[in-house]
């Protein structure tokens, strides 16, 4: 069977089996958030569960949101692409600087709808604005940004033509600030980047032909976290 | 029993964010407070064609200028 009919990849699940990450997310679940934002997170947890909805978890949300506030006042302008339904955006929300603002972009105006009103629940709709339509579409539209999580449902991006995973990537190096921090998340895109015997997807294919030009990128300084499914962690000079 | 945001026998709600952009969204679930009620409630047919009549330049307006 050609590796364009096997369909989209299954996702990759929030929970983590590893030891070490079971504990750090243990560690997670202690810290003390808003009751607010502790009761919405859980929620979209649950929901997203039960309709395979991919979401990053606690581990890798709190994770985004250290690595995001370490820049400190600088974090004014965030932008989030790939909303699903707003978890990743409210951990954003919360490494903003005072002032700053969080964009995220959904390509499903359904999802779209539904994390603004997670994250108006969150107590966030202040600083966060949901837009609704394809990042190749809105990107040029918008200006530049201090932090961009790249998190795409690639099967929608790249699932029929692995360049556009270049693509992707170089519109999202054009919009980030000078200092700036690029995150990517699903960096082993469920782990069938790894073998490069494998017979792959499109969408893997556009996933691997992506980590090597930004690990070659010489405007960077990255490297991938290998927590959940590999977070690139990309700071541009 | 469909989920509320897939069944189309139910009523909808249009929504509308900032940028002029639009969403479906079940009448018996509370909207988010940052999208404003641009029709319905109707039937998710109707709804639709309301979208589709009313959301003909799908670029975001006035997004990333301050509010």
């Amino acid at each position: 069977m050609s590796s364009s009919l096997r369909g989209p990849l299954p996702i990759v699940p929030q929970d983590s089996t590893d030891a070490g990450e079971l504990y750090a997310t243990s560690l997670v679940r202690m810290a003390a958030l808003p009751a607010a934002v502790d009761e919405v997170l859980r929620e979209i947890e649950d929901v997203a569960r039960e309709e395979q909805i991919p979401v990053v978890g606690r581990l890798e949300g709190m994770l985004l949101q250290t690595l995001a506030s370490l820049p400190g006042a600088s974090t004014r302008r965030i932008l989030d692409i790939g909303t699903a339904i707003g978890y990743s955006a409210i951990w954003l929300a919360r490494a903003l600087a005072p002032g700053g603002r969080v964009t995220t972009i959904e390509i499903d105006p359904v999802r779209a709808g539904r994390a603004a009103r997670f994250i108006d629940r969150a107590g966030y709709a202040d600083r966060v604005d949901v837009l609704v339509g394809d990042a190749f579409d809105m990107l040029p539209e918008l200006g530049e940004f201090d932090v961009i999580f790249q998190d795409v449902m690639k099967h929608r991006y790249f699932g029929d033509d692995p360049s556009k995973a270049a693509e992707l990537l170089k519109l999202s190096k054009s919009h980030l600030a000078p200092q700036g921090v690029l995150f990517i998340d699903n960096a082993f895109c469920g782990n069938h980047v790894l073998d490069e015997g494998d017979p792959d997807s499109i969408e893997a294919r556009g996933v691997r032909l992506m980590n090597e030009l930004l690990a070659q990128d010489t405007d960077f300084t990255s490297v991938i976290l290998p927590v959940r499914d590999g977070l690139w962690v990309a700071r541009r000079s | 029993m469909p989920h509320a945001f897939d069944d189309e026998d139910a009523s909808f709600l249009v929504l509308r964010n900032h940028a002029r952009q639009y969403s479906l969204w079940p009448s018996s679930a509370v909207p988010p407070t940052s999208w404003t009620v641009a029709a319905g409630p109707a039937p998710h047919a109707e709804c639709l064609a309301y979208v589709e009549q009313h959301w003909t330049d799908l670029r975001p307006e006035g997004s990333g200028t301050p509010r």
